[in-house]
């Protein structure tokens, strides 16, 4: 038996299709509509599955029961639906979940595992090709995957989402696999913002001199946990004992990829703008119009963080209500 | 309890690594050090053992003094014994298969910890392969090991965006554990000097039936080229010399940006920046973000 077709493990922020999903469909769908081959997305019920189609979903398996799904949920959801169609890829974000997932998918369907992937091609005579990272990202690693199945996890970014009108509805179906009684989900934790690591936070409140000391970081703090992220803070203000070196982004310290970089009273030296290079949106307030980071911002806003914070808190509490 | 962990050395991942032209990695100069992970690995699994007073043993697949050394380090640490399933060992798959041969093998196990993702290639399906040889449950990026009740070890794990997932699992069990479970601790003297005359056990030479495996060819490495994210990292042709300088300064960040700055009271800029986070649904983000 050939193994045709590709499965993608989607994953959901909110009530829609990840962002990184819709990327990895995009750009699987661009590879195998040459090939005449089927695409399907694995993904946990109740998600809007208007986006998926759009970027090439021709069919779409709900996982239903627990809510949200572990990835034990979505394994046996994906057993169950495979059934004796095996793809020829499995693909998954490369995620804390895509990477559990795509392991023991790995090991239950025998098929070799290779996480990392900066490119996946698939080409007409059922090879495919895969560059991986390796070594931290140092060295990146190549090879061709001959026949068989093959399980893997994408980069963020390794394809481009692009929707096309007028692409047919997925055709829908759904499982409900029994739960594994070996293993049981007794709670999910929202992450704390004071232990919440850099490099996981979605939103980041960052801060410079401008904040002028630890009241200004107070606000920043108070900010940070509104929109449910972290602070960090620029060489600067660490230096300035303000704050822990963890906490500092930038070429001495830390990498971040945040959905936003909110930059308070960072002037945006080269040092520290090369650390936030991978932030969806850039917001930054300082004092000085003419400051690097200003021309780099999504928004850029002049004033005094000290002046400005504490009216944004207030305008955020007003409009998001009962806080 | 009885716990087994699984370690092995791998290039130290803070050495600069080179390729020459064949793909090859230079390796001169390069120091083997015990995986990271793996070492908080052996310290989750000393934690674990502590409370009941188990027995630790460290199993280590592959051949020569790598395997050996890995072993000695997870010794000096707190594992009791060593266990090493000696052979060629090139292959994820392989080494997987080996170290279900030696946990079985040594039997009575209530608990299999190794690292999540080792640190060199990435790969992670060791855990899992384990876990489906001998048909465990398998927890993967395990944080935090807690206590054993009515046969299920209580265990946190870590999910995206930094949400954490409590669990129950029933024993035997395997969880890979994430560099996050616990600091290894440093070895003193004394228990590095007894971990250097310690006795490493080879089940392999006593006969296990484990089956040589054949060695596969290195795959061929290349140094990517610097990383491309947003826009091209080197100022462009059309600009004016001010305006390349200012490119390369700022770091080669490139935006869509525009408008220029807000200006104008505190209050203006201060309604302009709420109105950019609830147009960019980042608002939403904190009402729910809450739990209200």
């Amino acid at each position: 038996m050939t193994n045709s077709g590709v499965l993608v493990i989607g994953e959901v922020r909110g009530s829609d299709p990840a962002p990184r999903t819709l990327e990895l469909v995009a750009g699987l769908r661009d590879q195998l509509e040459p090939l005449g081959e089927s695409l399907s997305v694995v993904l946990p019920a109740g998600a809007d599955l208007g986006r998926l189609g759009a970027h090439g979903a021709s069919s779409v398996i709900e996982v239903s029961g627990a809510e949200p799904p572990g990835a034990e949920a979505i394994v046996a959801g994906v057993r169950m639906a495979l059934g004796d169609d095996v793809p020829r890829v499995i693909a998954a974000s490369d995620t804390y979940l895509g990477r559990d997932v795509a392991a023991q998918l790995a090991a239950a369907l025998g098929a070799p595992l290779v996480t990392a992937c900066e490119r996946l091609s698939i080409d007409g005579d059922s090879s495919l090709r895969i560059t991986r990272a390796c070594f931290g990202g140092q060295l990146s690693s190549p090879a061709v995957v001959a026949e068989g199945l093959l399980v893997a996890t994408v980069r963020e970014h390794a394809f481009r989402a692009s929707p096309r009108d007028g692409a047919p509805a997925p055709a829908v179906s759904r499982v409900e696999p029994t739960p594994d009684d070996r293993i049981e989900i007794v709670g999910r934790e929202a992450p704390d913002p004071d232990s919440l690591d850099l490099a996981e936070s979605s939103v980041l409140v960052s801060g410079g001199l401008g904040v002028g000391g630890d009241e200004g970081f107070a606000l920043l703090d108070r900010l940070a946990r509104l929109l449910g992220g972290t602070t960090s803070a620029s060489r600067a203000a660490v230096d300035q004992g303000w704050v822990p070196k963890e906490k500092q982004v930038g070429q001495t310290g830390r990498n971040v990829a945040p959905r936003l970089y909110f930059a308070c009273g960072i002037s945006g030296a080269r040092e520290h703008m090369v650390g936030v290079r991978d932030a969806d949106l850039l917001l930054a307030l300082n004092l000085d119009g003419d400051a690097p980071i200003m021309r780099e911002a999504d928004l850029a806003a002049v004033g005094d963080a000290s002046e400005v914070l504490p009216r944004v808190l207030q305008q955020l509490r007003q409009s998001g209500g009962q806080q | 309890m009885k716990v087994a962990v699984c370690v092995h050395r791998i290039l130290d991942p803070e050495a600069r690594l080179t390729v020459d032209l064949d793909g090859r990695l230079d390796v001169d100069g390069v120091t083997h050090v015990l995986d990271p992970v793996d070492g908080a690995a052996v310290e989750a699994a000393v934690q674990a053992c502590e409370p009941s007073g188990g027995e630790l043993v460290a199993i280590s697949a592959g051949n020569g003094e790598e395997t050996e050394a890995a072993l000695r380090s997870a010794l000096a640490q707190g594992a009791g014994r060593a266990v090493l399933v000696a052979g060629d060992a090139a292959q994820a798959g392989a080494v997987a298969s080996r170290l279900s041969a030696a946990i079985e093998r040594e039997g009575g196990i209530d608990l299999v910890i190794c690292g999540a993702t080792s640190t060199d290639y990435g790969g992670g399906a060791t855990a899992a392969t384990i876990a489906a040889a001998l048909d465990m449950p398998v927890v993967h990026d395990v944080v935090a090991i807690g206590a054993v009740e009515d046969g299920r070890v209580a265990v946190t794990r870590r999910r995206d965006g930094g949400y954490r997932e409590r669990l129950r699992v029933q024993l035997p069990a395997v969880l890979a554990v994430d560099r996050l479970a616990a600091n290894p601790r440093f070895p003193t003297t004394q228990a590095r000097l007894r971990a250097n005359r310690a006795e490493i056990e080879d089940v392999a030479a006593a006969g296990s039936g484990i089956d040589e495996v054949s060695s596969a060819e290195p795959e061929p490495l290349f140094q990517p080229p610097p990383p491309k994210l947003h826009g091209i990292p080197w100022p462009s042709a059309n600009l004016n010399a001010r305006d390349r300088l200012r490119f390369l300064v700022q770091g080669g960040t490139t935006r869509a940006g525009g408008g220029g700055p807000v200006t104008g009271s505190a209050d203006d800029v201060a309604t302009a920046i709420t109105s950019f986070l609830r147009d960019q649904g980042f608002i939403e983000t904190a009402n729910s973000g809450t739990g209200r």
